[in-house]
């Protein structure tokens, strides 16, 4: 099977240099293979959701669909080739909120938020906040006063600027909390600093928790809540931050993007396919595998939500330093 | 109880034909490999990794942990048939083993060797077996504080494996240090370095960098050097397997003293077969008793550099597996393979993938076993491949290594970061710098600084927190432990060398 997807992708990759010649893009788009640049590598959750969605897309479009992993800086090095990448609708790359919304934002990141055409946001997953088991905070509004109450505490996510980051940093300004941020390479890895007790919480989206879980409900973690706007499928015991009193929304999520300037009728085509894709009960199934919630939206309110989320992440930056002038 | 059952779980996972396929795939590439002079087992897994990409995990573990055993071992054959070591881990092989050579023992000298290697081997895994689970559990209490004490003391100890220039490991290990500040600040998120060039936002990949460092520089030291004729060696005299065990177990305390000191040279982040040989050599002959004839065609001085070196396996996957830092090149490299399957190397590893730690296990007992098969049938044949010509071998190995640089992340960009690191590395052999500590530097730099900054960060700057948690107030006494004996006989030898050293 995996190996029919590398002579595929050989053959593909030729087909795309004769294509590349063929005069411009015909009316009955696609009319040859399709690369999507996943900017992670190989097995990681963005990729698995690429490879699931290729076999979906590939059915609805009519054409191959080639997926070309180019890992490095959490995804800004593959939308960085991105953007500079022929416009001509055969090329989309997945991107996310840190990629799109904090990233162009911030110093020497090779693109702004002109250098892509949005196509369609696929899925998304709640943010989320989690202490050890052996905890003293046992709600959002325990650890919340603890901070008001003048305790220096101590927490982690994935990498700084990356979505988890962000959400957290977000929520902690808009309540005027300070809270001293550790950094760690991954999500797994600002769980082994929550495991060790060198941070006092921890801020992931909602995937890192299930897996946590045993089946028996014990856990070394309590997640205090999601920032969800109800609860959340996969983790129906836990509050949403507005239950708990602390109003807010945000997610981590994935979504399509082209190179600025492709064919409106490829957009057209690949959103839809995207939409179909996601509103069929089957694939549902599969999302429910990595815990995504499908999350639809079109290119123009894509767009929209980005600029949104950028403006919510300006002020975080630009305190922290990374914002470009 | 739970033993017996992940290892029915680890055997289920490794009774695939195509599994044991390519551990026998491995075995023999690493054997290839490693008999090559000037081609590594680190080089071998470097070309290889790539195929791995579209296989399984175990599959992928079979293969890499295949060409592991194997090509540890094989460069002894070329150290002790032409004096030239085929790995640097074999380099004090030579010393007895060549000379017994030319005593006309030289198959008594390389089945000594393969049996020696097989005992090693078995005793780190058994070792691993032992410790890794419960040190995965330790592993989950340490915290930035720690992980910098440990990388501190593996780059102390890379500076230990360049034996003869302390101060040439050292430069080495930083040039890797300062390659690896390339890239977005893993602290604030600042760009560093990147000459405008957004492909190096994610830094310099360690893959990338290995294969300019060890197989792009071999090629290009390869195809300036003419070929030397080996010396005529005199017949040799066939040895009986039966001989060299009863070598091996006269020699039993020799044996397990140097398969301790190779497991716990590879359990230290940073090092790798070459300094676990030189260590237990040195060993050996501090302990040499009346009548040894070390440096003069002493079995000895063969057991002990074998035992060792192949000990390392086992003892370098402990922190691969349970802490996520690599024991040595190899196990850098392994990361990588891990990661492009979905697993993160790490304290949760063995707890959430615990049939694929035991299929590791075994995939690494039945790798020995091959490695002592394919070593002892086939050594005749092995000898042979140091004459493939030059002419022949380098365009292969370049050809293989650019495909395996673009296919880190299907990104043009890496092959002239392979070209780079390429030159780079011809440079540093040329004037005698060994290339080891580079790779190392740029693996353990990024870990240094994030949990220096780290940990400081999360103990509002106090520098203090180093001495006052005891793990790591032990490691740092334990690296001035190291630094005392490396750096006494050094001063013994030439004192003017000294100063140099004390600041570096």
């Amino acid at each position: 099977m995996k190996y029919l997807d590398i002579l595929k992708g050989a053959a593909v990759a030729a087909a795309v240099t004769v294509a590349g010649l063929a005069p411009a893009l015909a009316q009955d788009y696609p009319t040859g293979p399709v690369t999507i640049v996943v900017p992670f590598g190989q097995g990681g959750a963005t990729d698995q959701l690429a490879r699931m969605f290729a076999p979906a897309l590939e059915e609805r479009l009519g054409q191959p669909i080639v997926i070309v992993n180019q890992p490095g800086a959490g995804g800004a090095v593959g939308l960085a080739n991105l953007a500079v990448s022929r416009p001509d609708g055969y090329t989309f790359g997945v991107g996310s909120d840190s990629t799109l919304a904090a990233r162009p934002i911030m110093d020497s990141s090779g693109y702004t938020s002109e250098s892509f055409d949005t196509v369609a946001r696929m899925v998304s997953i709640p943010s989320g906040i989690a202490v050890a088991a052996d905890s003293p905070y046992e709600t959002l509004d325990d650890l919340v006063q603890a901070i008001r109450g003048g305790e220096n505490l101590t927490w982690s996510g994935s990498g700084i600027g990356s979505g988890p980051h962000l959400a957290m940093a977000v929520f902690l300004a808009q309540n005027d909390l300070e809270a001293t941020y550790v950094n760690s390479n991954s999500g797994q890895e600002a769980m082994v600093k929550l495991l060790s007790g060198e941070v006092d919480f921890f801020s992931g989206g909602g995937s890192n928790y299930p897996p946590m879980i045993g089946d028996d409900g014990s856990s070394d973690i309590r997640v205090l809540a999601l920032a969800a706007e109800e609860r959340w499928q996969y983790l129906p015991d836990v509050p949403t931050h507005t239950e708990e009193g602390y109003p807010y929304l945000r997610s981590q999520w994935f979504g399509l993007v082209a190179p600025a300037g492709i064919p409106q009728e490829a957009i057209d085509a690949m959103s839809a396919a995207v939409q179909e894709t996601l509103e069929d009960p089957a694939f549902q199934d599969r999302l429910d595998q990595f815990y995504f919630n499908p999350a639809y939206l079109g290119p123009q309110e894509m767009a929209a939500a980005i600029e949104e989320e950028a403006a919510a992440f300006r002020p975080i930056l630009e305190e922290a330093g990374l914002a470009a002038d | 109880m739970d033993l017996i059952s992940h290892l029915a779980g680890g055997f289920a996972e490794i009774a695939d034909p195509l599994v044991l396929l390519f551990v026998l795939i491995g075995a023999i590439v690493g054997m290839v490999f490693g008999a090559a002079p000037g081609l590594t087992a680190t080089s071998a897994i470097v070309l290889f990794l790539p195929v791995t990409y579209a296989m399984g995990p175990t599959t992928s573990m079979a293969l890499l942990l295949g060409i592991y055993c194997s090509g540890y071992f094989a460069g002894s054959i070329p150290a002790i048939l032409l004096n030239t070591p085929g790995a640097p881990g074999s380099a004090a092989t030579a010393l007895d083993g060549y000379t017994l050579a030319m005593q006309g023992h030289g198959d008594r000298a390389i089945i000594t060797a393969i049996v020696s290697s097989f005992v090693g081997g078995l005793f780190s895994l058994t070792l691993l077996a032992l410790i890794a689970p419960s040190l995965a559990r330790v592993a989950l209490s340490f915290t930035s504080v720690e992980y910098f004490t440990f990388a501190l003391v593996g780059i102390v100890c890379v500076a230990g494996i360049s034996r003869g220039s302390m101060v040439k490991g050292l430069a080495a290990a930083f040039i890797g240090i300062l390659a690896s500040t390339v890239g977005l600040d893993p602290v604030s998120g600042v760009g560093r370095f990147l000459f405008g060039q957004p492909n190096l936002m994610g830094g310099i990949p360690t893959t990338a960098a290995l294969i300019g460092l060890f197989a792009v520089a071999q090629m290009l030291l390869l195809s300036t050097k003419r070929r030397d004729d080996a010396e005529v060696l005199p017949a040799q005299e066939t040895t009986p397997v039966s001989v060299v065990i009863g070598d091996l177990v006269r020699n039993k305390w020799l044996t397990l003293k140097s398969a301790a000191i190779g497991a716990l040279i590879g359990i230290l982040p940073g090092t790798g077969p070459s300094i676990a040989s030189w260590v237990s050599y040195s060993d050996a002959l501090r302990t040499a008793k009346p009548g040894d004839k070390y440096g003069k065609g002493e079995v000895k001085g063969v057991i002990a550099c074998e035992v060792s070196n192949n000990a390392v396996t086992g003892g370098a996957l402990v922190p691969l597996l349970t802490l996520g830092i690599p024991g040595d090149p190899v196990t850098a490299v392994l990361i990588g393979a891990l990661m492009i399957q979905g697993f993160e190397t790490g304290p949760f590893f063995i707890p959430q993938n615990t049939e694929l730690f035991y299929a590791i296990l075994l995939l690494l007992l039945v790798s020995n076993i091959l490695m002592l098969v394919i070593g002892i049938s086939g050594r005749k044949l092995a000898a042979k491949i140091l004459q493939i010509p030059h002419g022949i071998m380098v365009p292969c190995i370049l050809v293989v290594a650019g495909a395996g640089a673009f296919s880190i992340a299907s990104n043009p960009f890496y092959l002239k970061l392979v070209i780079i690191f390429g030159l780079l590395g011809y440079l540093m052999v040329r004037f005698k710098f060994p290339t080891a500590p580079a790779v190392l530097g740029i693996v353990l730099g990024p870990i240094l600084e994030q949990n220096l900054r780290n940990a400081l960060t999360a103990n509002q700057m106090d520098p203090t927190i180093f001495f006052t948690r005891p793990i790591s107030l032990v490691t740092l006494m334990f690296m001035c432990l190291l630094l005392w004996a490396w750096l006494k006989p050094t001063k013994q030898k030439k004192g003017k060398a000294t100063d140099a050293e004390m600041s570096g």
